[in-house]
């Protein structure tokens, strides 16, 4: 699957139907089971009577956007960000509304009468969706309260191959590393749960593992890169230098044996890796180590995460699945499993 | 009864976090003939089943049967205490009669002859203090201290009460068994009313572990729009109970509350709810296996203060619609005991 057609995707949390139709179509034929739970998780398995451990890959399918809340009497829709989406972020963009993705315009009040004042105070209260409705029923019946708004970022590759800059890296990234992965046999179970949900809360990776039960989990990802001219000099994860391995986040400290197996999987595979930098910020894998499950991620480093465009190194991307592919033909030599 | 008279009956209890079972005592007793069986979860939790056919598909209401309240934390000579007021507005309290274990209380003020001019009075709860009066034994540490606002009606429409957060959604819910008495349901109804969600939703969590709903309606009150309030979007009393949309809810089961509400006449609103739902809700959509959770809001002004009010016609339209949706067993067609077609 190409990487461009699952950034086009849409679908915020909670909404994550049209990603899940397109990954579903993407998936090999001979898998042992697929289904859709009661949150909208597609889970996979294969391999489900070999020995070895239970792996679960976890790889979110919903993006950060913005929902329809209001309407102005002149026709213009009011928002709200579903998901982590500063506000300071979006004016001047142009979305998608609604399921149909209507076009729209996040518009600003030109230059000459604020002089740029406000970026830093941006409020969703002062930002609106111009879909060109002429009054508020016309707004109403095309864009109703609650709908999905997404942005209209195309999916663009640099001449020489080596950044794309679109939306949804986070974490489409994740679903095609995790959609690679079960293209090969593996000789160990191997369930892969494209989860809904995750920025809001990690709440459907929480119902997938319940029913998964794996031995070891590991969160595919795409974390917030800090190596740009406004960040700390040295502090970031970096894009370009490879994959990020976690060691600590907000929500969890990954296990020692898969990150040691992680770090020797990458030098194997003789591909940069790094060390995610940081401690801030949070996946799944934070979700599974809660339930008692061992856990770490492996993550793309991600320019602008959460904003309407984004920014990664297919370098990086492509060193992640081989350093995940090797880390998977060698899983039984994770330390502390029996 | 009539929807005020289930809101008179349920304000004139007092029940915090962890005090709920005078409110399930009267559950019990005046919907008895309305269902078939009760039950007490671990956590505390009443459980009302009303049975349908063998294999129906399980449908749970819930509300939280709890109220805020404030908190005793340190006795003070003279009859006066201390207290802690979690998730409460303090600029309320001044002079506020309280109660405590049938004890009544004044919170104490400085009068305003006594305040220093240019010295700014705090009156956060750190400064406030409860006066119970000198001769009285002091309820204990760690009791609820209740306001003692006398439930009344405003106008013809408007009741106003302590604690109708979320005795308003527990009168929805006894609205619609008592319509439902006697009925063949094609479903089997759960009504369940929650322990401690004003202290962190911990009663919702348990719910569903043991239960395995097909499917939830969550009820709880919302903001309504009031003067001081800058937020254009949010729902108004007596338009109806809010249908809440976002994650919290399958897009499906939102269908269904608006197109059977749509069916049967019965006015509702729509709550944009992009993130958390702040209710019971968000708890229960991810316990065990999954929950597929609708949200059915009752519009509220002054949530948490001693005067919280609701519209009559809003309680009495949604327990309606809650029964509406008992009795609609198309959709229950359509969603299977997977439940995934609400997706």
């Amino acid at each position: 699957m190409d990487l461009k057609e699952l950034c086009l995707a849409r679908g915020t949390s909670g909404r994550e139907e049209q990603v899940r139709e397109l990954v579903r179509s993407a998936l090999p034929s001979d898998l042992d089971s697929l289904a859709v739970d009661r949150m909208g998780n597609l889970l996979v398995a294969q391999g489900q009577d070999r020995p070895g451990p239970r792996v679960l890959l976890l790889a979110h399918m919903d993006e950060v956007g913005l929902m329809v809340t209001g309407h102005t009497p002149d026709g213009r829709l009011r928002i709200r960000a579903w998901g982590g989406v500063p506000p300071s972020a979006v004016a001047g963009k142009s979305v998608l509304v609604g399921a149909a993705g209507l076009p729209g315009a996040i518009g600003r009040p030109p230059n000459h009468f604020h002089r740029g004042e406000g970026l830093a105070t941006a409020k969703y209260d002062d930002l609106y969706v111009d879909i060109g409705a002429a009054d508020a029923n016309t707004a109403k019946s095309l864009a109703p309260v609650g709908e999905m708004i997404t942005f209209d970022t195309p999916y663009r590759v640099s001449p020489d191959g080596s950044s794309a800059i679109g939306k949804a890296f986070d974490d489409r990234a994740g679903v095609w590393l995790a959609l690679e992965m079960l293209r090969h046999t593996w000789d160990f179970p191997l369930h892969v749960a494209f989860t809904v949900q995750e920025e809001v809360g990690l709440r459907g990776a929480q119902v997938a593992l319940r029913a998964v039960r794996p031995d070891l989990v590991l969160a595919l990802e795409a974390t917030a890169a800090a190596d740009t001219p406004d960040a700390p000099p040295g502090r970031g994860t970096r894009v370009g230098d490879g994959p990020a391995l976690t060691t600590l986040d907000r929500s969890s400290r990954a296990d020692e044996g898969l990150r040691e197996a992680l770090a020797r999987a990458g030098a194997a595979a003789e591909v940069p890796w790094q060390w995610r930098r940081g401690i801030g910020g949070g996946n799944e894998a934070g979700a599974a180590w809660l339930q008692g499950y061992r856990s770490a991620a492996v993550s793309v480093p991600c320019r602008y995460l959460h904003a309407p465009v984004s920014l990664i190194s297919l370098r990086d991307l492509a060193a992640a699945r081989s350093l995940l592919q090797r880390f998977l033909e060698n899983v039984r030599e994770v330390r502390g499993h029996d | 009864m009539t929807a005020v008279e289930w809101l008179e009956r349920l304000t004139a209890l007092r029940a915090a976090s962890g005090h709920e079972e005078v409110v399930f005592d009267e559950l019990r007793r005046l919907l008895a003939p309305s269902f078939d069986r009760s039950e007490t979860d671990a956590a505390g939790n009443l459980l009302l089943w009303r049975d349908g056919p063998p294999g129906a598909p399980r449908l749970l209401f819930t509300a939280h049967a709890d109220q805020v309240a404030l908190w005793l934390s340190k006795h003070l000579p003279g009859g006066f205490a201390r207290f802690a007021a979690p998730a409460i507005d303090p600029v309320c309290l001044p002079a506020l009669e309280v109660e405590a274990k049938g004890r009544h209380g004044v919170v104490g003020m400085l009068p305003p002859h006594l305040r220093q001019s240019g010295v700014e009075v705090k009156e956060g709860e750190k400064d406030l203090y409860i006066d119970f009066g000198p001769a009285q034994d002091l309820p204990a540490v760690g009791e609820p201290v209740y306001f003692a606002t006398v439930p009344r009606l405003l106008g013809e429409d408007r009741f106003c009460a302590a604690g109708l957060d979320d005795r308003a959604s527990v009168a929805a819910i006894a609205l619609a068994l008592e319509e439902l008495q006697g009925e063949d349901l094609p479903v089997t109804v759960l009504a369940a009313f929650t322990v401690q969600e004003e202290t962190g939703r911990s009663g919702a969590a348990y719910l569903c572990r043991e239960t395995q709903p097909d499917a939830a309606v969550v009820l709880d009150v919302t903001f309504g729009q009031q003067p001081e309030v800058a937020e254009p979007d949010l729902p108004l009393l007596g338009q109806g109970a809010a249908v809440g949309i976002g994650p919290n809810v399958p897009p499906g089961l939102h269908r269904w509350l608006e197109s059977t509400a749509a069916a049967e006449g019965i006015a509702c609103q729509r709550e944009p709810l992009p993130g958390d739902s702040g209710t019971d809700g968000w708890r229960l959509q991810v316990a065990g296996l999954g929950v597929p959770t609708a949200l059915l809001s009752i519009p509220l002004t002054s949530m948490h203060s001693p005067q919280e009010v609701v519209s009559i016609r809003d309680v009495a339209s949604c327990g309606h619609l809650l029964a509406a949706l008992a009795r609609s067993p198309l959709s229950w067609d359509h969603a299977g005991k997977g439940g995934t077609a609400w997706i």
